[in-house]
């Protein structure tokens, strides 16, 4: 059972996982990797990075493997692919929910903005 | 650089970024105190960042004090991280260090980075891995603060009866269980303010992040470096109170060795040759050579803080009782024949001292005399008090309380810096002695 903390997974943990559920990577590569994926939107320092591999670690949820040099790689176990896909499964969810019931432009609620003495504004062009 | 030139550099064991190099231009070092607290790591940040500014770089930390060395005045980024285990370890240094964040030192589970590029990511990027480990810290400070208290506590119940300042203030600096009393509540509530601080300021700082401001606000540190100069200032002066208390304390019991030999001027014989030549009984009674120090001299005190010499002596003999009354007292004893050396309860006590100023010896036996009256319960009982002329002597007071049978009776002497207090009870009139006890007041 994986930590609270770890359910649901936060942003950069997120994104960790995504990498390394593509291919083994060391903390530099992922740093740049999610960077690069995201337009610069996700970045990943590397106190940040160091403190969820060390969770991820302790929860077998990857693997530390043996050192090249300087690099060190992380491979995803598969608790941690588990992990992984139940949480691609629940934002996937999300978003169905979203664009199903959710229409930009269509505001609900009118009633309780009405009750509570909100005047609609006029349109501009009406 | 791209992603594979990258890891070509990580397998070869190169360095991905130029880390700061220390290149200094004079060589110089120093050694300056900390003046932050562990849960005050920005204010620490910005005052390292100023020091670099100035051309000082950060060479390594050792419990409240850091080193700096002298190189060209340099921006540089500071950032320190909480490491509830104290070091960060070598695999993590090497992990910043990848991202261009070069180690500088590590003191009280604080591990600082710096780095000179600009474009270096933040070590702390998101919310949740920063507040873990301050949350960490947050549940230390809140140990030590219930420590801190149960200490205070402690100190507070065995000690605080020592704060009646009836005797007054000279004997309360005298009694090094007053300054050690006093001292350590000092040291201890300062702890308790500086965790109770560490707890706040941590739950405001996790509060703060977890509410979507910024991780690293900086700000200005002066006023906080000189709160915390403030109060370990405090704190190193109840320290070397202490030291200097207790080390004048042993000194004196271990180089002035006190025994019945010791020379004391207001000799109970001057008094009561009867009762003296009791005492000399006893002590010829007892095994030569073991020290009576429950009999004679009580204190033997010499270069105090506030006297060059001082001197007690203390003799009780009760006649009606095998009970040890008090420390110091002379039980009842009986020749070896059985008859009682005395037919009546006596007690003497004087005491000798040479304060350092004429005005600590006037106050010092004002005191005693408020002390010696209050102890016998004078104010309920009623006493005479009268001077008696002695002359040479600036003070020369003559006291006796009337509660029982044969009363107390005090002699308060003074020549200038020079005090002689006698207590006695006994059938001699005390006040017939004055002018003999006085010749052991030397003038200055």
């Amino acid at each position: 059972m994986p930590k609270k903390s770890l359910n649901p997974l936060t942003e950069p943990m997120y994104y960790v996982l995504l990498c390394l559920a593509q291919k083994n990577m060391s903390g530099t590569e992922i740093s740049e990797y999610v960077r690069g994926l995201t337009s610069d939107r996700v970045r990943l320092g590397p106190g940040t990075l160091y403190a969820i591999l060390s969770t991820f670690q302790e929860e077998k949820i990857i693997e530390r493997m043996k050192p090249e040099g300087r690099r060190i790689p992380y491979q995803i176990t598969a608790k941690g692919r588990e992990l992984f896909q139940e949480e691609v499964n629940r934002l996937r969810r999300c978003l169905a929910d979203a664009e199903r019931d959710y229409r930009p432009g269509e505001e609900t609620g009118s009633e309780p903005a009405a009750k509570a003495g909100v005047t609609a504004a006029k349109p501009a062009f009406a | 650089m791209n992603l594979l030139q990258r890891q070509a550099l990580l397998r070869q064991n190169q360095p991905l970024h130029k880390l700061t190099q220390m290149e200094c231009i004079m060589g110089k070092k120093k050694t300056k105190y900390v003046p932050f607290e562990v849960f005050e790591y920005e204010h620490m940040e910005s005052w390292l960042e100023d020091l670099a500014g100035k051309g000082w770089m950060l060479n390594g930390m050792f419990a409240c004090f850091a080193t700096f060395e002298e190189c060209k005045p340099r921006k540089l980024r500071y950032r320190i991280v909480p490491t509830a285990g104290g070091k960060a370890t070598d695999e993590e240094i090497a992990f910043y260090e990848e991202s261009g964040w070069k180690f500088a030192g590590s003191a009280r589970g604080l591990n600082v980075f710096c780095c000179e590029d600009p474009g270096a990511p933040e070590l702390f990027t998101d919310r949740q891995s920063f507040s873990k480990r301050a949350r960490g810290y947050m549940i230390g400070a809140l140990f030590s603060v219930l420590a801190f208290a149960y200490l205070l506590w402690i100190n507070l119940s065995n000690g605080v009866h020592l704060f009646s300042f009836d005797g007054g203030f000279l004997h309360g600096i005298h009694d090094m269980g007053v300054c050690t009393f006093a001292a350590l509540s000092i040291l201890i509530v300062l702890a308790v303010i500086v965790s109770i601080r560490a707890m706040v300021k941590y739950a405001r700082h996790v509060r703060r992040i977890s509410g979507g401001k910024p991780l690293y606000k900086g700000g200005s540190f002066r006023g906080i470096a000189v709160l915390n100069k403030t109060i370990m200032l405090t704190a190193l002066v109840c320290v070397i109170l202490l030291i200097i208390g207790w080390a004048d304390k042993a000194l004196t019991f271990s180089n002035v060795p006190a025994n019945q030999n010791t020379h004391h001027p207001a000799g109970v014989a001057q008094v009561d040759p009867e009762f003296s030549e009791a005492i000399d009984t006893v002590l010829g009674m007892r095994a030569e050579g073991l020290w009576p120090e429950d009999y004679d001299y009580d204190i033997n005190e010499k270069h105090t803080l506030l006297f060059t010499d001082l001197r007690e002596v203390l003799a009780q003999y009760d006649s009606e009782s095998d009970i040890n009354l008090q420390t110091g007292a002379l039980q009842k004893h009986n020749n070896p024949d059985g008859t009682p050396i005395l037919s009546e309860t006596r007690y003497y006590r004087a005491i000798y001292a040479v304060a350092r100023t004429e005005s600590i010896a006037a106050r010092f036996l004002a005191e005693e005399k408020y002390i010696q009256l209050d102890a016998d319960e004078a104010d309920l009982y009623g006493a005479d008090e009268k001077e008696v002329p002695v002359p040479g002597l600036d003070q020369a007071i003559y006291l006796q309380t009337h509660d029982i049978s044969p009363g107390y009776q005090y002699l308060f002497l003074r020549r200038g810096r020079n005090i002689e207090i006698i207590h006695y009870q006994g059938p001699e009139d005390l006040k017939e002695h004055a002018d003999e006890i006085s010749l052991d007041l030397s003038s200055d």
